[in-house]
């Protein structure tokens, strides 16, 4: 069997017609585990009584086992606990009917958030302490000192990681194909099955990929080089 | 919903806990290839040619934008396709084992050739001039003083990636390989997936308590590694796992 150039050419802008179901996915799932990885950062940092050993079981979990199982898992189980749910409170709405998107959501969040909790609460902890109680002093109250004061900062140092993390993510999309949610990666599954072309449709894939996470880390760069004005000690002096 | 069956939650966890010793096969060869590409990534990103150089950042920066998913089927449908004639055929009949063993060791090549270079890194340049300076060769110097510091300094990573690498092989099991996840699904597969809850449930009692076993053993042969940090260990701990110190 030789490669097969033609098909190629055909694949991929066929195929790049889904970035934007990618892209979809990145970013909800983005806006959905960025608030929850703060908070569950700021309960495992501040150390609150029975959240945060609730907050560690569960990270803990996620942690331990493949996205691949937790995918399964959302996919298979919620529809019926949903639907148990919507039964009982003697709503029709059929959940099987669905758009899968909200599970590929879902799942994905599960274990970004964790990601994202643990580059925050690395970021809170170089927090100087006395960066709070200066916020304090000044007359602020707590939670404007957090969120004008600590949260910049800790937002700053954790800002290379949280670029890994979505990298990462960016990455993990891939699977969604297995809950249904055409992407990129599940399109061309699509399409090299149907002619038994699978290497060349994956090499279109591969391209793509590359191009959506060398196109991100640019901005992340960016965003980074932004940021850093928040940051403590830069040319010496607190410049906000 | 399906019924949970604690017969059945059995029966997955015994059938499929054997197939642990598919995963630790790829785990320990794609560790042991994977380092020495990294080794060679390493020593071609240091290396004085320019050519060498920008290979060497192409690669990590490709693997790193590559889902192990893509990689996957790029390594198992391509590999024949690519070598061609008898080889190819040769390549066809080779055991899945062999492609994920490929795959992963690429993806660590990138991300420990990183590894390398922060544990070297980490140790003391005097340590080197010390060793050559008690007249040991630069070999001996490497051997004797700086990989037992390198390893020391890199455990921890290690770690992080042997762990990484079990959750990320069961991906595996789509192009068939029968590693913990896979065998589990092959049984649920003959019983028309009638029990997958059960199995569900079987395969988080064996992934985390294994995830949970082999954080707790690097955290103590780091431990052990490392006698005049012991009293500052706690504040190391506390800082947790290092999230996205390693990428694959």
């Amino acid at each position: 069997m030789k490669i097969d150039y033609e098909f190629i050419k055909e694949a991929l802008p066929d195929i790049a017609g889904y970035i934007p179901v990618t892209l979809n996915l990145v970013l909800v799932s983005l806006l959905i585990s960025f608030p929850l990885g703060v908070l569950f950062a700021w309960i495992n940092y501040k150390k609150v009584r029975v959240l945060s050993p609730v907050v560690k079981a569960y990270m803990s979990l996620i942690r331990g086992t493949p996205v691949v199982l937790q995918i399964y898992i959302i996919y298979n189980i919620t529809p019926y606990i949903l639907a148990s749910i919507l039964e009982k409170m003697g709503s029709d709405v059929n959940v099987y009917r669905l758009n899968t998107i909200w599970y590929a959501y879902f799942a994905l969040s599960l274990s970004t958030t964790v990601t994202i909790a643990e580059a925050m609460r690395a970021g809170l902890e170089t927090v100087n302490n006395g960066q709070f109680e200066a916020g304090l002093s000044i007359g602020l109250s707590a939670p404007q000192t957090l969120w004008h004061i600590v949260f910049p900062q800790a937002l700053t140092a954790a800002m290379p990681v949280l670029g890994n993390v979505a990298v990462e993510l960016t990455k993990a999309t891939s699977l969604a194909f297995i809950m249904a949610v055409t992407e990129i990666t599940g399109r061309a599954k699509v399409l090299g099955g149907g002619v038994l072309r699978y290497f060349e449709a994956y090499i279109c894939v591969f391209i793509l990929y590359i191009v959506i996470i060398a196109i991100m880390e640019q901005l992340f760069k960016l965003v980074e080089k932004r940021i850093s004005i928040y940051r403590v000690g830069r040319h010496g002096s607190v410049r906000i | 919903m399906q019924k949970i069956s604690i017969k059945k939650i059995i029966y997955y966890f015994t059938k499929s806990v054997p197939a642990l010793g598919v995963t630790f096969a790829y785990v320990i060869i794609s560790m042991i290839f994977g380092t020495l590409i990294g080794a060679l990534i390493y020593r071609m990103k240091t290396s004085k040619y320019r050519i060498f150089r920008i290979i060497a950042s192409l690669y990590v920066t490709i693997v790193r934008c590559t889902p192990s998913l893509v990689m996957l089927f790029l390594v198992f449908y391509g590999l024949p396709l690519l070598a061609g004639g008898e080889l190819g055929e040769w390549l066809e009949e080779l055991p899945i084992l062999t492609f994920v063993c490929i795959t992963f060791s690429v993806f660590i090549g990138a991300s420990s050739s990183e590894l390398i270079r922060a544990a070297l890194e980490a140790v003391a340049k005097g340590q080197k001039e010390a060793g050559l300076s008690v007249g040991m060769s630069s070999l001996q110097t490497f051997v004797h003083v700086l990989l037992p510091q390198m390893l020391r300094n890199a455990t921890p990573n290690i770690g992080n990636t042997v762990i990484l690498l079990i959750k990320e092989g069961a991906l595996a099991y789509t192009i068939g390989l029968r590693d913990v996840l896979g065998q589990a699904y092959y049984l649920s597969g003959r019983e028309m997936n009638a029990y997958a809850v059960s199995m569900y449930i079987a395969l988080t009692l064996i992934y985390w308590p294994l995830t949970i076993i082999l954080e707790r053993l690097f955290a103590s042969l780091e431990h052990a590694l490392t006698p005049w940090e012991r009293k500052n260990r706690h504040k190391d701990i506390s800082v947790g796992p290092a999230v996205g110190e390693c990428n694959i």
